[in-house]
């Protein structure tokens, strides 16, 4: 009994030094989520949840060929941009979300981390819209046979990594990503607080946003699977924990996803 | 070739050639192309360069943009990489520096001195070496211009400048958010700027770059002037010395140890040091050691104690029994200016975890000032021009003179850097500056005087210098954090 409720006791310890827990908990389960999707898509989508997912993987392919595909609900197409960001994204947040919730009173800790969170996820949000409705536009508009050759594998994953590769090399990511480090001690208390932290959320959101937009259409784009996904996620973390100007090991990275995708 | 001894300037013999040497160096690596890795500008701009500074002007041509993004502005602030990449750094300029003493005709056993001005033993420890001030900055390459040190009325540093108080931390990583600054900072990856400085690195590393001023008072042109180097041999051989006092160890991260830098060797090929290579001096490149300095544990605290009027903490880590929370803030942005500022900050109870955490460790409540460390922080400080140094009171009478309630400093804000760390670019956030001064000795004098109320804390900032015209500085949260523990061998 004393090694369970030491063991109970070790676990709430674990949590005051890292409030972030839960984000990290959410994470995993998109993974899983996505991992499950994926071994029941089976490359011909099925209905619901894996649907919207693998679609929102598979963009080009599958409205390419199939013209039902154009029409995807608004909310399917945010929730799969949604869970691909919870997979992805929040685990690089692991550094601002702690920061955060030690700068802030201890009872409001929790409150900052969803603020803050609002805030982020709201950039990505209007992104993954935009980026939507574009595409739509461009299937609307665009032939069939067009359409074919413009997103077919090889040219789109020339195109989005290609952009990718080319994007490490310039000083504006350089800048989103050392602003993805900004830190911000929010002010006051209740709604104050509250919008110090969103506004916190969205100034990280859109630095993130400035950082990792071109790998993250590329993925969109091109069909991806979890294997590479995983890649990107991995190597996005590591860059962001070591703050290190890797250009090169990053752009190797997306030049290797590259060629996986064109094969 | 055997390792070099670092020797104290303040102890070199009448006619020691160590700094005359140096002195030719310095001209002779100034005369080279800022494109030449070996160059006096380049080494310096790998510590800091921003193009439209007056110091920076007329500096010729400057390399491509791709190898100032891998070399230029690397230096290591406000981060646990602050001392291992400023050993790897002195170990370059040193072997460029003793090559070019050798192509001059020099010794070859050339080796960097340190400037020990914490060495209450020594007269004139805190005043600048003789030989950078003699003559002008035309006729001795030792001497720039516009140093604040040295002039009437600031002949020395303040004692309290150089103080040594960060050899207490036992830590060599920070808390998390509100805590210990550690000795050595906290967690981070790379870092250029900004950000929470470490125990060494606020004091005396950033007062003493301030004191100095002109091109030493902002990392952007501190290497520029040569003073810059045996500043920072000083601070790596504190670190030795922090090492040596016992109970205390280099993190043993994967993360810091594996963490690697980018430099030019002498001979201009690129070069890369990592962390892990640099822990034991006799290993940096061609190895060096510090006079009177042991490699392992043979430094007498007694005599440090007496050397540099300090009383350290014994060995031994504290340990936590939870994170440091927030007991109080200053809920709006301040504007510093010329005149001393004050503001109260109201202080709530211990939240329950930290009131739980203690009871579980035994520790009552009535007994939190000899478990409970206070700190008081300055986050998000941003400024421009040339800052003030800000020292800091707590319950200052009103209208009363700081110079006769000394017992009532808890310290000071350098503002080194600040004007670079407001500024977001491709090296820094523009987060600005985070200090944290650790309260506990003073509040527990103040509990004990009449008046001393529990919810209520006074701050005052007092600028020591009049504030230049152009000059602004902006703290932007004032807050009070408590971390519980229990010191632990």
């Amino acid at each position: 009994m004393a090694y369970v409720l030491a063991l109970l006791a070790d676990r709430r310890g674990w949590c005051w030094y890292h409030p972030q827990w839960w984000v990290w908990g959410a994470a995993l389960s998109a993974w899983l989520v996505l991992l499950a999707a994926d071994l029941n898509g089976q490359g011909r989508l099925p209905a619901g949840l894996a649907l919207n997912l693998l679609a929102l993987c598979r963009v080009p392919q599958s409205w390419a060929l199939d013209a039902s595909g154009l029409w995807l609900p608004l909310d399917a197409w945010l929730g799969g941009w949604a869970l691909m960001l919870l997979a992805m994204m929040y685990p690089l947040l692991n550094d601002n979300l702690r920061a955060l919730a030690f700068a802030s009173p201890w009872s409001r800790r929790h409150r900052a981390m969803v603020g803050f969170l609002a805030g982020y996820t709201m950039v990505w949000l209007l992104y993954g819209l935009l980026a939507g409705a574009l595409l739509l536009l461009c299937f609307r508009m665009l032939s069939g046979a067009l359409l074919a050759a413009l997103f077919a594998p090889a040219s789109i994953a020339l195109l989005g990594f290609g952009t990718a590769v080319a994007w490490v090399y310039t000083p504006m990511r350089r800048r989103a990503l050392v602003a993805c480090h900004a830190v911000h001690a929010p002010l006051g208390s209740g709604w104050q607080a509250d919008s110090a932290c969103a506004c916190h959320g969205l100034r990280i959101g859109w630095a993130c946003l400035r950082n990792c937009w071109a790998i993250m259409t590329a993925l969109m784009l091109t069909g991806h699977g979890l294997p590479a996904m995983l890649l990107a996620a991995t190597v996005l973390l590591w860059e962001r924990k070591h703050l290190r100007h890797a250009r090169h090991g990053v752009a190797a990275c997306w030049l290797g996803l590259l060629l996986w995708s064109s094969a | 070739m055997s390792v070099r001894v670092r020797k104290s300037v303040l102890k070199l013999a009448d006619n020691d050639a160590t700094l005359s040497w140096y002195a030719k160096a310095v001209a002779a690596m100034r005369n080279r192309p800022a494109t030449d890795s070996g160059s006096w500008s380049y080494q310096a701009a790998m510590h800091g360069f921003s193009a439209g500074l007056p110091a920076w002007q007329g500096v010729g041509p400057i390399p491509s943009a791709n190898e100032r993004t891998e070399y230029w502005n690397q230096c290591q602030h406000g981060s646990w990489f602050f001392l291992p990449w400023h050993r790897m750094y002195l170990a370059y300029f040193e072997q460029i520096v003793a090559r070019t003493i050798v192509g001059l005709g020099g010794p070859a056993d050339w080796s960097l001195p340190y400037w020990d001005y914490s060495d209450t033993t020594l007269p004139n420890a805190r005043t600048l070496p003789a030989a950078f001030t003699i003559g002008t900055p035309a006729s001795n390459p030792l001497n720039v211009a516009g140093r604040q040190l040295g002039r009437p009325g600031n002949t020395e540093i303040p004692r309290r400048d150089v103080s040594l108080v960060a050899l207490s931390l036992t830590d060599y990583i920070a808390d998390e958010h509100g805590g210990s600054p550690g000795f050595g900072g906290p967690r981070t990856g790379f870092s250029h700027g900004g950000g929470q400085h470490g125990g060494l690195e606020q004091l005396p590393h950033d007062m003493v770059h301030v004191v100095i001023g002109g091109i030493m008072g902002d990392p952007r042109t501190a290497a520029l002037d040569p003073i810059f180097w045996l500043h920072h041999a000083n601070i790596d051989r504190l670190w030795q010395v922090w090492l040596n006092l016992g109970g205390r160890r280099n993190p043993v991260d994967t993360p810091w140890l594996n963490m690697d830098f980018d430099f030019h060797s002498f001979d201009g090929a690129p070069a890369v040091l990592r962390v892990q290579q640099v822990l034991d001096t006799r290993q940096v490149l061609s190895g060096y050691v510090y006079e009177d300095v042991p490699m392992t544990g043979g430094v007498q605290q007694e005599a440090l104690e007496a050397a540099a009027g300090i009383t350290l903490t014994a060995g031994g880590s504290m340990k936590s029994v939870a994170p440091p929370v927030m007991l109080g803030m200053v809920d709006k942005p301040l504007a510093l200016g010329a005149a001393a500022l004050t503001t109260s900050l109201a202080i709530h109870n211990p939240p329950a975890p930290l009131a739980a955490a203690l009871s579980a460790s035994g520790v009552g409540l009535e007994s939190v000032g000899p478990v409970i460390d206070t700190y008081l922080n300055f986050e998000n400080v941003k400024g421009d021009g040339v800052a003030p140094i800000y020292d800091v009171y707590l319950n200052l009478p009103a209208g009363a003179d700081p110079g006769i309630h000394e017992e009532r400093c808890v310290g000071s804000l350098p503002m080194f850097g600040v004007a670079d760390a407001s500024i977001a670019s491709e090296h820094q956030s523009g987060s600005g500056l985070h200090y944290v001064l650790c309260i506990t000795d003073v509040l527990s004098v103040l509990r004990a005087q009449p008046g001393w109320q529990d919810s209520q804390l006074d701050v005052t900032l007092v600028p020591r210098t009049a504030m230049a015209a152009d000059a602004t500085v902006t703290v932007g949260r004032i807050s009070l954090y408590a971390k519980a523990g229990r010191r632990e061998r």
